[in-house]
């Protein structure tokens, strides 16, 4: 496999490395000077805290009253309340749900379908379009989002975390709103970690399983002074690898090592200022069909494959006035993989600020401001290689949004925009109106229309793919697919309608429908053969060129209950439909593109029981079903895993449990580009967890 | 129509968003509109921590409610204050967790989560996710527990719905409601209820809320 292409040159990566140091050290700089304590306005209460609740207990009821409160703690939006098909995934329910890495947890939402691809990959997205390379969600873990303009999606196994880390999972279908970020289409996943807070301050994991042979993660949680706690955690996993479809081994296992940080700063009564930091590392094993100049014209390779990265975030929110906040964030991160399909780098700047305020009864404007710079650099080989200008990206944004009742205290308009700009590309508009209905403090009601974009990615704008290789005549000719450069953004428009309910006896319902409109979907358009003389021999290409000409609808519905039977059990359930029907326009003369439409299963359940046997042992169930997949021909599935797991004392904690119970292995996924699926395997694992 | 961007390398771009954060940071802090008269100089401590004054009046409440006895199967000599998120709250209430009152020991618990919560005398209910709420209730149901919503909460059916009124934290409560499940209110804090809130029990007005 030869590797012609020129190597990510070391000199620019260090340049901007430099540069990207230098702006996040003015940054810091003059958010320090701004936030350092001379504030003679605020009255800040003094260390031998005279006027804190010590104080406070010596007045009577009626003083109270007459106290004033300067500085209003930071209102958290609850997201329930959104006017959006959205769904929560506690720390209950990703604790007992027996799942082992990120991905595997985001199965529990409604309308997201989570294929795995193999040991350490997975398709997923919301309401169609899962796959390898998925781009149509935008996925942030503490407000950063964690995709690459590479491919606009995400490396599922470099954004996997302890998930004993994470607070709740925010997982919202469809475009929500102006208020997230770019390449909110399809859905938005919004991971939340822990803060340290009242609960232990060490905590030691370590399992083993047939498909995780070593798993172990430790975590401190301490206090810095008295206003600031901070929370350290490592871990380390190592994977084995899954199984093809004659129950060989796939040769795709994978290790890697996470270390996070987090720091939460309550500088003064109105500034909050949190930090986070993070780095991994891990090798992977892959196999890729690789495409040869030649004969034999294709190969199977399969090798080591090294990833890393780090990253690092400041935020920072002030309380302006009770009715006034205003937050700010800036984050680097940097990321290297040593595929075998490429040699990729990138490393990203993203700033950002945000304004809310409200004035009269339940009136809110939210706006904000956001510029992102990434840089690439990729070292491909004969099957895949980036042309010139994929060198780096950058993307403006900003959102406004404003909340206004209707006509009762029950009705509100949101009515937002948001506006993108990627490098070279003129602004996009996407605006949203929503409506929301609260007639009792139990229901919800709410219906949306949202136009968003997906702005395109620099592979498709840059890349060439060496498709297949075949013999023409005494020579050799070569299928290559090309990015176009001025390609124009896929766009949605979506029309949605939902509710949520609390019945009574513990019964809580959530419903929402959507219809989507979807346009300017990609598209590969053949060309004119011609002649190739690099690399020698001379060849044919015949090219086909990423075009905008296919369109399409989609619909469908989910729904999620939950009903707490009794104290001690609990039923969980969702159920997901789906219909898409993808058209190519008349100027189109793709032929493969159309079955995108068909890539994802109509219908997907599931349900769980968690029952609190005694109240140290846990016993629980998942049941899900995924109905068969036309495109690929992956037949539906049902899969049962089973968990149990008892507290000795106060601290510890043994947990047992299996995945996939029903079949030896089942795959999830059919073929694709640079996706070659493995099948999911039955698996047991026991680990032993101490808090102290 | 494309818009001429001289971005040299994002800095002026990067500069522009951190001057607009900078200098709206440095705004005066705007209060709200007054429709009385301003306080008179010197009524009044004040207090730069909302979460300190919540701990007070919970407090507070402990003092002129009275629950029916036995209270869930513990000695009728504790009160126990539950607060369900809200680490501030918590941590402010902690202060005076063992504290003597009206012979009676107070106690002071934490929940995490909605989930974990258990019924206590009085229940700080920081839980804004709508779901795990209602829940929460649905569980409490029949209990003699003094639910307390926090302010800008839109919590319905708590029994005392904190709210704050031009930089001030005043109270309603749901009389009715508190009868139904048992807890005696005493006059005195009724009184001073009625008297903070201008505006009828079911039209909250919420500052900055949903």
């Amino acid at each position: 496999m030869s590797d012609p292409a020129s190597r990510c040159a070391a000199q620019p990566r260090r340049r901007r490395a430099r540069s990207a140091v230098r702006l996040l050290a003015s940054i810091s700089t003059a958010l320090a000077a701004w936030v350092s304590p001379a504030d003679s306005r605020s009255d800040q209460p003094t260390a031998s805290d005279a006027q804190g609740m010590g104080a406070l207990t010596e007045l009577s009821l009626e003083d109270l009253m007459n106290v004033e409160v300067t500085s209003v703690s930071r209102k958290r939006e609850p997201l329930s309340d959104a006017a959006a098909a959205v769904y929560v995934i506690t720390q209950e329910d990703i604790r007992r749900s027996g799942a082992r890495s990120l991905p595997e947890v985001l199965r529990l939402a409604p309308g997201l379908q989570v294929a795995r691809i193999d040991s350490d990959d997975w398709g997923i997205s919301a309401r169609g379009f899962a796959w390898l390379f998925a781009n149509k969600m935008l996925v942030l873990i503490d407000g950063r989002s964690v995709y690459t303009r590479l491919f606009s999606g995400v490396y599922w196994q470099m954004q996997d975390l302890p998930l004993t880390g994470i607070e709740r999972i925010e997982v919202i279908r469809g475009p929500g709103g102006a208020l997230w970020g770019a390449n909110a289409v399809n859905g938005v996943i919004n991971v939340i970690t822990k803060r340290a807070g009242a609960g232990a301050e060490h905590q030691v994991e370590a399992g083993s399983g047939s498909e995780e042979p070593g798993y172990v993660a430790g975590r401190v949680n301490g206090r810095l002074g008295k206003s600031a706690t901070y929370r350290l955690s490592g871990s380390f996993a190592s994977r084995d690898a899954l199984v093809d479809g004659a129950g060989f081994d796939f040769g795709d296992q994978w290790s890697s090592w996470r270390a996070r940080t987090r720091l939460d700063w309550q500088v003064s009564p109105r500034d909050e200022i949190q930090v986070f930091a993070g780095a991994l590392g891990g090798r992977s094993h892959q196999r890729v069909n690789m495409t040869l100049p030649g004969p034999p014209y294709q190969q199977l390779v399969t090798g080591a494959a090294d990833f890393s990265g780090a990253w690092g975030m400041g935020r920072w929110d002030r309380v302006l006035s009770s009715t006034s906040e205003l937050s700010g964030a800036v984050w680097v991160e940097t990321m290297d993989r040593d595929d075998l399909l490429a040699r990729q780098a990138a490393d990203v700047v993203n700033v950002e600020m945000q304004h809310r305020f409200s004035w009269g009864n339940r009136r809110e404007l939210q706006w904000g401001l956001g510029y992102r710079r990434e840089w690439f650099g990729l070292a491909g080989n004969y099957t895949f290689s980036m042309g010139n200008g994929g060198e780096h990206d950058q993307l403006l944004s900003g959102f406004a949004q404003v909340s206004l009742p209707l006509w009762s205290d029950d009705l509100k308009s949101i009515l937002g925009a948001k506006l993108e700009s990627a490098s070279q590309s003129d602004f996009e508009a996407q605006p949203s109106a929503r409506l929301l209905w609260t007639p009792t403090g139990r229901q919800t009601w709410w219906a949306a229309v949202s136009r968003a974009v997906r702005t395109p990615s620099m592979t498709e704008r840059y890349f060439r793919y060496n498709v297949s290789t075949f013999p023409v005549g005494s020579s050799v000719g070569v299928a290559s697919l090309f990015g176009t450069r001025d390609l124009r953004s896929e766009s949605l428009v979506a029309w949605e309608l939902g509710g949520r309910a609390a019945l009574g006896r513990g019964v809580w319902v959530d419903l929402a429908g959507f219809y989507n409109r979807y346009d300017d979907l990609l598209t590969s358009e053949p060309g004119a053969p011609y002649q190739e003389s690099d690399p020698a021999p001379e060849h044919t290409v015949f090219p086909q060129r990423v075009g905008n000409q296919m369109s399409g609808h989609s619909f469908g519905a989910e729904t999620a209950a939950q009903w707490q039977v009794l104290p001690s059990w609990r039923l969980s359930g969702t159920a997901t439909w789906l219909q898409m029907n993808l058209e190519l326009d008349s100027s189109s003369s793709d032929v493969s593109s159309v079955a995108a439409g068909r890539e994802h299963p109509r219908l997907q359940a599931n349900l769980r029981s968690y029952l609190d046997v005694t109240d140290r042992l846990e016993l629980d169930a998942a049941g899900y079903y995924v109905a068969r997949i036309h495109e690929g021909d992956v037949p539906a599935y049902f899969r049962l895993d089973l968990r149990t797991s008892f507290r000795f004392g106060q601290g510890l904690r043994l947990t047992a449990g299996a995945e996939n119970l029903l079949q030896e292995h089942h795959r999830e996924i059919g073929a694709d580009i640079a996706q070659t699926p493995a099948e999911a395997q039955r698996a047991f694992y026991a680990q032993v967890g101490i808090e102290f | 129509m494309r818009l001429a961007w001289a971005l040299h390398g994002g800095m002026p771009c990067v500069v522009a968003v951190l001057a607009m954060a900078l200098g709206l940071g440095t705004l005066p802090p705007a209060g709200p509109v007054q429709a009385g008269p301003a306080p008179a100089a010197g009524e009044g401590p004040r207090v730069t921590s909302q979460d300190g004054l919540v701990a007070a009046y919970l407090y507070n409440f402990t003092k002129y409610v009275e629950w029916p006895p036995p209270s869930f199967g513990r000695e009728s000599k504790s009160v126990v204050i539950g607060v369900v998120g809200e680490p501030g709250v918590y941590r402010e209430l902690a202060q005076i967790d063992g504290k003597a009152s009206n012979g009676q020991t107070l106690r002071v618990r934490w929940f995490a989560a909605a989930a974990e919560a258990e019924a206590c005398e009085v229940l700080f209910v920081g839980v804004a996710d709508q779901r795990d709420r209602a829940l929460l209730y649905d569980r409490l149901a029949e209990q003699a527990v003094l639910t307390v919503a926090p302010p800008g909460a839109a919590d319905h059916e708590a029994l005392v719905r904190l709210f704050m009124e031009q930089n001030k934290l005043r109270f309603e409560i749901d009389l009715p409601g508190a009868q139904r499940v048992g807890l005696t209110i005493s006059s005195h804090l009724l009184r001073l209820a009625r008297a903070s809130s201008s505006a009828s029990l079911s039209g909250i007005p919420t500052v900055g809320g949903q």
